[in-house]
């Protein structure tokens, strides 16, 4: 069924129109959530609230925007919202333990003798990196790099020129680049 | 070209996203130092793990879990629409009702205490007190039953 049929269906209160909606929709809802979230759990109850969102605000979805950018756009500010919540208290224990974290991956480093570990602290170091980006360069690089979606997609999820979104990701790889360069370079 | 030029293009490079004249310029330094060279190896092997991300595979119970939490949502509200109507509406009337009663069994019951008093008050007295007892027993009497 087309994305209209199925708008129209859920305005109508059509259950069937819904259920097809979420099954159409959850696999790239799911993994938008997860890219920023890294976790199969909160991005699975996030995903749940995304879809909340859509049925219950659907009469606001004007249709000037095709209806994946529309819920690309709930999920990143669904995920974003998320992690802001929860960066408060996350913060708080990332601050105390952060320096010991960082000399404790440096000591094991050398003793990983497992390439599934040695992976492992690749992708926690990328994953830091991406975190500390500024908010609009993390949202334009994690689309662009995880759900590999163009940069004429970007522009219209995030509401932003096609330059702005190309600077975004340029800016965003030298960060994410200088990161991980300096880590090695602790090491 | 010097080692901190090169860090700067290095995600770049590894992208294959620079002109020819710089591709060069960084293949050929890399050739020559080891120490960029490792450092690039470490970098794009991490970067390669962006494009292995794991896809998630799709719930097939999300769809209920989503229609339970809806459902729990519309009762939720149900419940706030009957919650400011009780808290606003009945309750005031419920305590007014109480405080009626209370004022209204009150009055009465003050109505009776008086109602007895003046009963009382209307009563003739059937002793008269005298200041003087001798005016109720005459001295003689007195004399005399002793």
């Amino acid at each position: 069924m087309k994305d209209e049929l199925l708008i129209k269906g859920i305005l109508k209160a059509d259950q069937r129109c819904f259920k097809e909606l979420v099954d159409k929709y959850q696999s790239l809802v799911l993994n938008t959530c997860n890219s920023f979230l890294h976790s199969k759990n909160d991005a699975e109850d996030i995903t749940q609230e995304v879809f909340i969102e859509v049925y219950l605000s659907i009469h606001k979805f004007r249709g000037e925007a095709k209806l994946s950018t529309w819920l690309y756009r709930i999920s990143v500010n669904k995920s974003l919202n998320f992690i802001r919540n929860n960066s408060k208290i996350i913060k708080n224990f990332e601050n105390l333990f952060a320096a010991e974290q960082i000399n404790k991956i440096l000591d094991n480093s050398s003793l990983y003798s497992d390439i599934e570990d040695i992976q492992d602290e690749k992708i926690e170091l990328l994953h830091k990196s991406i975190n500390t980006l500024a908010k609009n360069q993390k949202i334009a690089f994690t689309l662009s790099k995880f759900e590999n979606l163009s940069y004429v997609q970007i522009s219209e999820v995030m509401n932003l020129s096609l330059a702005s979104v190309e600077g975004l990701i340029h800016r965003a790889k030298m960060n994410v680049q200088k990161k991980i360069l300096n880590f090695y370079k602790k090491k | 070209m010097k080692c901190k030029i090169a860090h700067k293009k290095l995600i770049f490079y590894s992208a294959g996203k620079l002109n020819d004249a710089e591709n060069e310029e960084i293949k050929t330094h890399l050739q020559t130092c080891d120490n960029c060279h490792n450092l690039y190896i470490e970098l794009k092997s991490t970067l390669i793990l962006v494009e292995k991300k794991k896809t998630l595979e799709p719930n097939p119970f999300l769809y209920t879990r989503i229609n339970e939490k809806l459902a729990n949502l519309e009762s939720e509200k149900d419940q706030a629409v009957i919650t400011p109507v009780y808290k606003k509406v009945l309750q005031p009337i419920f305590f007014t009702f109480l405080l009626a009663i209370g004022l209204f069994s009150g009055v009465k019951l003050g109505n009776t205490v008086i109602i007895d008093y003046q009963n009382k008050l209307s009563v003739p007295h059937i002793t008269a007190f005298y200041f003087n007892d001798f005016q109720q027993e005459k001295l003689e009497v007195f004399l005399l039953n002793e």
